[in-house]
């Protein structure tokens, strides 16, 4: 079993979209997915053709006190999804004061379900990473993957994380965490020039895959699908499928070497 | 047939036109009236007295079964002559099948011929096992301290002479012991078996076994040549025989050298350079430039720009010796240094030399103005400069991405090695092994000192270059050769600018054979002399050629025995030692140059380069330095007139040979069958050869201006959209890129035609964007034309397509290993078709000629009798 876990440094960077769409390569390359929306926005959902309306999730399920399996969902290319579920924002507040561990109990019954082949792509926040409520759930993350964009404000928060969380600095010591660089323009030059810098000196923390910019990613999610079926020919599919390469021969040479 | 109508009933007229339908379809032709005629009396005698089927064909399809070259539906003016002539066949000859029986025969033969196949190879596994033994403990024997031990001891030397001696004498006795006919015959057949079971094992000991057979074979053909083959008697027979004979033993030498020299190529290794940058030396890039044009410089000056090596010790100089403003504005914008010298004397050493004073660098790179180098170029090379402080002189191959006139003319790109391939790919590594690798003009680095020791660049002869590094050789200095293709540029555009620039270099070494004789004067070893020696005969096969060529004429039209021996004889000796040559050529030579491409090539230069070469070994001083033309467009498909003369003599010549010869077969002495038949095949080969030679100089159209240079990298396409496209950049050139796009559908490219799209490309893990405009969309593929570009976007261009260099690599490993027979067949298949490619460019009158001929030939041809198989009669239903 192979459990990643995407955030995003910032609002917008885009760990939704690579969630889903990576999701949706492993599952073209026949790997057994399930990926579990753990952000209260719940956005996971719509690239998974999700109606709408449906409001149904995990978390709701769990201030109901019903089973939270209830609440998974098969998205019409094969992905099994967990979204969190519309919450208001009473229903919010009630569910983290009262069940201040909903992901510990998530988790322990997801390790508890789940085949050991299959890979489980968590959807997360930043500040998930640091809460001491999740470090639990952390530690039983095999890979913490941090999307990030080339340019001046990812770069300036990212040296100011790298500086003052010790959570996320201990982490990067401990390669656990990996830097994919989304939205990549080349046409630009401080896209250019950014990503430069982020390859010097994150060295092996970034991931060689880079994620280029492209408006079928962002019309993908408005027809509630991913880019494998909306625009194969894209080079955004081709990313994505190189981003599933490289998850499946990176674990699998760090399962043979343990 | 209204006519018929009022005799016959209706039903038999409608049979009848069926019937003369079939006969209509059988030749594509309406029925005329003598056909209609003849059709309607057979079809009537059919109908009224024979029966409805004989020997399974319907009675009214007889003729077409019986006479199929005759025409019942609209005779022709022979027809009748033909009917006659297959009726007497008929009558005569019995048409049974005997094709069981030879169905039987034939599978035997090949049943027989594949067993032999496997007797061949029988030994394979054991063999091959035994010889890589071998060549391990020869690689042990070479470790340094055995060699010291060995040299030292006494006894040791004493049994190499020993062994040295015996060897000698034993091959003195083989090679000129005379054999009768029937011992020459088991000797070659034992000789040719051993060499087909060897040939295919893999190593360098069966290499050294096939050379050793065919220095046997080679040698013992010679002595008997010179022993047994010139008549006394007949002084005519005598000169030619002796001219012959020379022109046979210098063949026979460069074959010999040629095997010493490529026994054991080197295949040197890049060394790595150093961590810390600060010991890496300063480097001035050179290209000297005198009448191209500027597109061509600026490419090279880009991808210059782009080499990888820190910027502040890689200085890029142009040398402009046209003296022109554009390139001095150019090499201002781009920020390289640009040199214009006073004078023009000494051409482009003069050019260089002047450069040299005015620049420091510690080392000196020289690339021609068409030379793109990668960006790994300085990376590669350099090493062995800091880890060998005597080597003065690295030097990498020339390798071309534009075909030049023989593939070009031929349709040979990218399927057969080109000419250069086998000096850059063999020949200097052979000549590396003996530290006798010269230089070559371009793509070269030199270390200053010595540059600057022997004088800078030699300007006494016109291959400045080869003497160049003979000088430096002398005083002791090494060279090296790196086998990569680690810089490409443009061959020549013409047949005649090839011819030009072989000139050169032959007169040119002519020169240095006699102003700085390598094989006489101090500081070269003895194994470098002869290497050099055998660069400046490889120059000298311009007379000998021309008398292989016309060898077979002085007997089929003077009548003279130049080889005076009986037919059967001449093809004993002569076949083993052209097979064993060529077999052990085939191995060696096989994946830089085809079997029999050698003779075409040299063909085609034998006559340029004969006059320059012997002008110059007598007057070295006289003769003037002409500049190749690089970069000039075809305007139309045409033939070279000029550059063939020589050759479209010869073929007259050869034809004329050729005509008396089956004259004389005919018509001449019984007793002379066997030397005639020999000269007319020897004859018939030269014809096909020459007939490349024509091939070549029909110089095909080019259509445009850029060379464009196939690759497969994919890529991607930013539409205006926002959408980024994969695609797959199917070839790019100095002006734009065509690419391939999947899953577009038809209206779109009309709306793409004309747009400005983005294109990334990338190189290196990086990624660069150039605007492109679409000129062409369509199918798929979409023809982009490059916007105008900054300085900076031109470098990255050139870098992310030109200056790759895993592109040129991927060529050198594409090509298919040598098949000597198949080969063979190719060259005489394009020599076939030279003939009627010339034909169509030659003026009317002679066309008129041949097509006159070919039509008498055919017309008689038609008169054959056919063979009308009995027994298959019922398929004809």
């Amino acid at each position: 079993m192979k459990r990643l876990f995407l955030v995003s440094l910032r609002g917008g960077c885009g760990s939704t979209t690579i969630t889903a769409n990576l999701a949706q390569s492993l599952v073209k390359i026949n790997k057994p997915v399930l990926a579990i929306d753990a952000a209260a926005e719940n956005l996971l959902r719509l690239h998974f053709g999700l109606p709408y309306d449906e409001s149904d999730g995990w978390a709701i399920r769990m201030i109901r006190g019903e089973q939270w399996n209830d609440a998974g969902f098969l998205s019409p290319h094969g992905v099994d999804f967990l979204p969190y579920g519309q919450l208001t924002k009473n229903l919010h507040q009630n569910f983290t004061q009262t069940h201040h561990q909903p992901i510990n109990d998530l988790n322990q019954g997801l390790l508890e379900v789940c085949e050991p082949s299959q890979w489980q792509l968590f959807h997360g926040d930043f500040w998930q990473i640091s809460s001491p409520v999740w470090q639990d759930f952390i530690a039983s993350i095999d890979m913490i993957f941090v999307v990030i964009m080339a340019d001046a404000m990812n770069y300036a928060l990212l040296q100011s994380h790298s500086q003052h969380n010790h959570v996320l600095r201990e982490l990067m010591d401990n390669g656990k965490i990996r830097f994919i660089l989304n939205q990549y323009q080349p046409e630009t030059e401080i896209g250019r020039d950014f990503s430069l810098v982020l390859m010097q000196e994150l060295k092996t923390l970034l991931v060689p895959v880079l994620m280029h910019k492209d408006s079928a990613l962002t019309e993908c999610a408005a027809n509630l699908t991913t880019i494998q079926h909306y625009s194969p020919i894209s080079q955004a599919a081709k990313d994505y499928q190189a981003l599933a390469f490289w998850c499946v021969s990176t674990f699998t040479s760090t399962e043979e070497l343990s | 047939m209204k006519g018929p109508n009022l005799i016959f009933q209706r039903w038999i007229v409608e049979r009848f036109e069926v019937q003369k339908k079939a006969y209509e379809q059988k030749w594509q032709c309406s029925t005329s009236w003598i056909g209609l005629l003849i059709l309607s009396a057979w079809f009537l005698f059919s109908f009224l007295f024979l029966q409805p089927v004989v020997a399974g064909v319907p009675s009214w399809k007889l003729p077409l079964v019986y006479f199929p070259q005759v025409n019942f539906a609209a005779p022709r003016l022979f027809d009748s002559i033909r009917f006659v002539v297959q009726s007497i066949w008929l009558i005569l000859f019995k048409q049974c099948i005997t094709s069981d029986r030879l169905y039987a025969v034939l599978r035997l033969v090949s049943q027989a011929m594949i067993q032999s196949r496997h007797i061949f190879y029988l030994p394979f596994e054991s063999v091959a096992k035994i010889v890589g033994w071998l060549e391990k403990t020869a690689s042990q024997v070479n470790q340094p301290e055995f060699r010291r031990a060995v040299r030292s001891s006494k006894s040791t030397q004493v049994l190499n002479y020993l062994l040295l001696i015996c060897v000698v004498l034993l091959a003195l006795t083989c090679f000129t012991v005379p054999f009768g006919y029937q011992a020459q015959l088991v000797f070659v057949v034992l000789l040719w078996a051993l060499a087909m079971m060897v040939r295919r094992l893999p190593g360098r000991f069966p290499t050294i076994l096939l050379i050793i057979m065919s220095v046997t074979a080679s040698c013992r053909y010679l002595w008997w040549r010179y022993s047994s083959t010139l008549n006394w008697d007949d002084p005519i027979a005598l000169m030619l025989g002796s001219v012959l004979l020379i022109a046979e033993s210098y063949s026979w030498i460069v074959l010999i050298l040629g095997y010493f020299q490529n026994i054991w190529p080197l295949n040197r290794k890049p060394v790595e350079m150093p961590e810390d940058t600060s010991a890496w030396p300063t480097i001035d890039l050179m290209i000297p430039t005198y009448n191209e044009e500027l597109d061509v410089v600026k490419a090279t000056v880009y991808a210059s720009l782009g080499v990888d090596w820190p910027k502040e010790k890689l200085n890029i100089y142009v040398l402009d010796d046209g003296k022109r403003d554009s390139f001095r504005d150019f090499a201002k914008s781009v920020g390289v240094n640009y040199i214009r010298r006073p004078t023009n004397e000494h051409a482009k050493a003069g050019n260089i030399n002047y450069a040299l004073k005015q620049t420091s660098g510690e080392f000196v790179a020289i690339f021609d103005c068409d030379h793109i180098p990668t960006r790994a170029f300085f990376q590669l090379t350099m090493g062995m400069f800091l880890k060998d402080p005597k080597l003065a002189l690295v030097q990498t191959p020339h390798h071309f991405f534009s075909p030049d006139p023989f593939e070009r003319n031929l349709a040979n790109f990218r399927n057969v090695p080109n000419e250069g391939s086998l000096f850059y790919g063999l020949i200097q590594d052979g000549n590396d092994l003996w530290d006798a690798t010269f230089f070559c003009g371009s793509c070269a680095i030199l270390r200053r000192e010595p540059l600057e020791e022997v004088g800078g660049i030699a300007v006494e002869t016109v291959t400045e270059d080869a003497h160049t590094s003979l000088r430096m050789h002398r005083l002791g200095y090494r060279s090296a050769y790196l086998k990569q293709p680690v810089s490409a540029g443009l061959a020549t555009e013409t047949l005649s600018a090839h011819v030009g620039q072989r000139i050169r270099w032959a007169r040119g070494m002519a020169q240095i054979f006699r102003v700085d004789n390598p094989l006489t004067g101090k500081g070269l070893k003895f194994s470098q002399r002869l290497c050099y020696a055998n660069a400046m005969l490889h120059f000298l096969s311009g007379i000998p050629r021309i008398v292989f060529l016309m060898a077979p004429l002085a007997f089929l039209l003077l009548h003279s025995y130049v080889i005076y021996a009986p037919a059967l004889t001449i093809i004993l000796y002569v076949l083993p030692h052209m097979i064993h040559a060529s077999m052990t050529n085939s191995r060696m030579q096989g994946d830089y140059r085809y079997s029999f491409w050698g003779e075409v090539y040299e063909t085609v230069l034998a006559w340029y380069i004969a006059r320059p070469t012997t002008v110059a070994l007598f007057a070295p001083h006289k003769g003037s330095f002409n500049v190749t033309a690089k970069g000039g467009l075809v305007e139309k498909s045409h033939y070279d007139w000029v550059i063939s003369r020589p050759y479209l003599i010869l073929v007259a010549f050869n034809i004329l040979g050729f005509a008396v010869g089956l004259y004389r077969l005919g018509w001449g002495p019984q007793d002379e069958v066997g030397t005639v038949l020999v000269n007319l095949v020897w004859t018939m080969y030269n014809l096909l050869i020459l007939g490349a030679a024509v091939a070549v100089a029909v110089e095909a159209k080019q259509v445009r201006k850029d060379h464009r240079v196939d690759v497969s990298i994919p890529m991607a396409v930013r539409l205006n959209s926002g959408h980024l496209l994969q695609a797959v950049m199917k070839d790019f050139s100095l002006g734009g890129v065509r690419i391939e796009i999947e899953g577009i559908d038809e209206e779109a490219y009309r709306h793409l035609k004309g747009q400005v799209l983005q294109v990334i490309l990338n190189r290196g893990g990086q990624e660069f964007v150039f605007p492109m405009t679409v000129a062409y969309a369509g199918k798929g593929i979409f023809g982009m034309q490059l916007n105008e570009l900054s300085h900076q976007q031109q470098i990255q261009y050139v870098q992310c397509t030109f200056a790759r260099a895993d592109t040129w690599a991927k060529w050198q490993q594409s090509y298919q290993s040598d098949k000597p027979l198949s080969s063979m067949q190719a060259v005489l298949h394009v020599g076939f078709n030279g003939y009627k490619r010339l034909l169509r460019h030659c003026p009317k009158i002679i066309r008129i000629c041949v097509d006159a001929l070919l039509f008498c030939i055919k017309l008689i041809w038609s008169f054959r009798p056919r063979y009308v198989p009995t027994r298959t009669l019922s398929h004809a239903k």
